[in-house]
């Protein structure tokens, strides 16, 4: 199939109080282990409202906004396939916790030793960082371009109004745990302070602020060679769900290697705004309409609007000053010729997108 | 009841001594140079026996070093034994954590080290009563100097050891900072070894929970067959300081020495002969006479600052009249 069929197929949007049905449905079909797109009803209502609050929050946000998107397949008649989201804050009212991987070497000449060794420390570095959260996306599109433009369309957002948001940015991803709730890191770890399993803790965190379970953590530094052998294998290490999202952070020029989930294990990525690669590669460009280029490679594109943005992934002439759309795309961009959007080059190939009709139930298994 | 005697170790001490020590503890004599003289003395408690045709020879029985000021030339190192609470009420949670923290933390103290006895020879009163003198004895000996001692008493005691001679403390938690053999490197480097493996060792508060049961267990638990200094020790006012050793996790047992009754009841006493002033219930004293450490067990009566003794131990004291000593009751007066 030819990709370029795919253009503007797929709409990044804010999120609005009618997807509650929607997500509904995506949530009960989410991988054990990620808590942060909960399937109960009242929560994700809680997350709408809270979202529509945030985009409709004047410019001088107190922090405490938590956006959320949704990306609708427009050749599904816009049906939701995927959401993420965007804490302006991490840990606004409170300390957002994380364990920082440090090194200290020791030497002792007399024994002819030197050893490097790993440690944890807890800290509270990523406090204030913009957080991309719950990134959740239909597995029937793994492969296509929607998972890029869903995660890097919130890139654009954040660039278009940095007063919104940290110079700093971070995302927390899954670590190992199994389906029936066993963490080898938080069995290491939490759990010699918590007596109570992974799963439990993980409801207990949902409920309220992390930071509170935080300090009945240790707060000196973890000694990762007294850890059991599998907790410091597991160290650092994505859960197969996250793979798709992670690999698009590290991409765009996050790091995975400082720090990690204070209750997983799971590595939080960070990285600096003005350095990822989609907001410096971003440039203006007008919307003219008319017939759709038929060649150039795949641009992100994006409207300036806040409560109204959208983003979508169009062929564009590597160095275009318009952005040429048929009036259909241009209505689901909420723009019309002569308005100013952001374009931003996009790297790779990406697998057809589903044939439009086909049934979804048995690819969700 | 053997009579026990005290006195710096010789030349023709050490052979004997050396079956006694931990592997790897110094087995040599304090350095006699003019400068170290006087760091360290190491004391050695014996009694009288008859041999076979009748002769009267001195059989050892245990042994202490007393140091002054240790870990200013050589750092020395203990972890101390903290707790921390992790503490909900809304999760009805309630977790008293240990942390051990490396530390220097006695270091100018003076030390009992090496304190160790002939388990062989001795059964465990005879064992119990060498080191209550030998511990005594010291105690006499520094009351006698006491402006020489900082005033922080500490005693290292072994901790425990599985079959094999291994330590579940080590296998806990130093043998992941250092991968070879702590006995060989112990016999390699004597006590010094200790001072390099700690700059291996965490230096941030470790949580005990972290750690193997067995190790967590071993936290200053003492070594069975030195039970018995421990008991020593506690009779004579020293504690458990929540300090233990870094390689095993043996007690370190403290005391301010100013605190402690053998100090305290300790006097400069002058001696006299005299029959008709020992009454039925004269109770055992030890006395430290002459400049080089020495310390006899007899039996005396106090006056004032008057030691009266039985004429018939004139000979074997090697005492006269007005000589002046160093006293104190090898018991405790009852408070």
């Amino acid at each position: 199939m030819n990709a370029v069929l795919d253009d503007a197929r797929y709409v990044l949007r804010a999120s609005r109080m009618s997807d509650l049905p929607a997500l509904e449905c995506l949530a009960s079909a989410s991988a054990i282990g990620i808590t942060s797109l909960p399937a109960d009803r009242d929560a994700l209502f809680d997350k709408l409202q809270r979202s529509d609050k945030a985009f409709a929050s004047d410019d001088d946000a107190s922090g405490e906004e938590h956006y959320l998107f949704v990306l609708e397949d427009r050749a599904r008649g816009g049906e939701l396939i995927g959401t993420a989201g965007i804490a302006a804050s991490a840990g606004f009212q409170d300390r957002f916790y994380s364990y920082r991987n440090e090194y200290v070497v020791q030497v002792s000449p007399e024994l002819g030793a030197r050893n490097r060794i790993h440690t944890l420390h807890l800290c509270h570095d990523l406090t204030g960082v913009t957080l991309l959260t719950g990134f959740h996306i239909d597995p029937m599109y793994a492969d296509t371009i929607a998972p890029q433009l869903l995660s890097r369309g919130r890139l654009m957002f954040i660039a278009q109004f940095p007063e919104r948001f940290s110079d700093r940015i971070a995302a927390e991803n899954p670590g190992l745990a199994d389906d029936i709730g066993n963490c080898p890191f938080w069995d290491a770890v939490g759990r010699r302070f918590f007596d109570m399993d992974y799963p439990a803790a993980g409801e207990l965190t949902s409920g309220r602020d992390k930071a509170y379970i935080a300090e009945l953590m240790p707060q000196s530094p973890i000694y990762v060679p007294l850890l059991p052998e599998e907790a410091q294998w597991s160290l650092g290490q994505l859960h197969p769900v996250g793979e798709l999202p992670f690999s698009i952070l590290l991409d765009e020029g996050f790091d995975g290697d400082t720090y990690i989930n204070l209750f997983d294990g799971g590595p939080t990525a960070d990285g600096r705004v003005l350095m990822l690669k989609t907001v410096v590669r971003a440039r203006d460009a007008v919307i003219a309409c008319g017939a759709p280029h038929t060649g150039g490679s795949l641009h992100l594109v994006a409207n300036a609007e806040r409560e109204q943005f959208r983003a979508t992934s169009l062929h564009l002439k590597t160095d275009a000053q318009t952005c040429t759309i048929d009036a259909p795309t241009a209505d689901a961009l909420q723009c019309e010729a002569g308005t100013r959007v952001r374009v931003a080059p996009m790297d790779g190939e990406y697998g057809a997108s589903p044939i439009v009709g086909a049934t979804s139930e048995g690819d969700r298994a | 009841m053997k009579f026990w005697e005290v006195r710096a170790t010789r030349e023709h001490d050490l052979p004997v001594l050396a079956g006694w020590l931990a592997p790897g503890a110094d087995a040599g004599l304090p350095s006699t140079a003019p400068e170290a003289d006087d760091h360290e003395i190491w004391l050695i408690a014996e009694h009288r026996e008859l041999d076979g045709e009748h002769r009267e020879s001195a059989v050892p029985g245990a042994c202490l070093r007393l140091r002054r000021a240790i870990g200013l030339d050589r750092l020395r190192h203990w972890y101390h034994v903290g707790c921390v609470v992790h503490a909900a009420k809304e999760l009805d949670l309630f977790h008293r954590q240990h942390t051990l923290l490396l530390g220097n933390d006695y270091t100018g103290a003076t030390e009992f080290a090496d304190l160790a006895c002939d388990r062989a020879a001795l059964s465990l009163a005879e064992q119990a009563m060498a080191i209550r003198t030998l511990v005594r004895a010291a105690l006499l000996l520094i009351a006698r100097d006491r402006e020489r001692y900082p005033p922080e008493l500490i005693v290292e005691l072994p901790g425990l050891r599985d079959s094999a001679g291994q330590s579940p403390f080590w296998e806990g938690l130093g043998r992941h900072f250092y991968a070879g053999d702590p006995l060989q490197a112990a016999q390699r480097f004597g006590p010094a070894w200790r001072t390099h493996v700690a700059a291996l060792l965490p230096r941030q508060p470790v949580y005990t929970s972290f750690l193997p049961a067995a190790t967590q267990a071993a936290v200053a638990q003492v070594q069975p067959a030195a039970r018995v200094m421990m008991e020593a020790l506690s009779m004579e006012g020293l504690r458990y300081g929540h300090h233990v050793t870094i390689d095993e996790a043996g007690p370190v047992f403290e005391a301010r020495i100013d605190n402690l009754q053998a100090v305290l009841g300790a006097h400069r006493r002058i001696v006299a002969f005299d029959a008709d002033a020992m009454p039925t219930t004269a109770a055992n004293w030890l006395i430290a006479m002459g400049d080089m450490p020495r310390v006899v067990v007899a039996r005396a009566h106090a006056l004032g600052r008057t030691l009266h003794l039985a004429p018939a131990a004139r000979d074997s004291l090697g005492l006269a009249d007005g000589d002046a000593v160093w006293t104190v009751p090898m018991a405790d007066a009852p408070a």
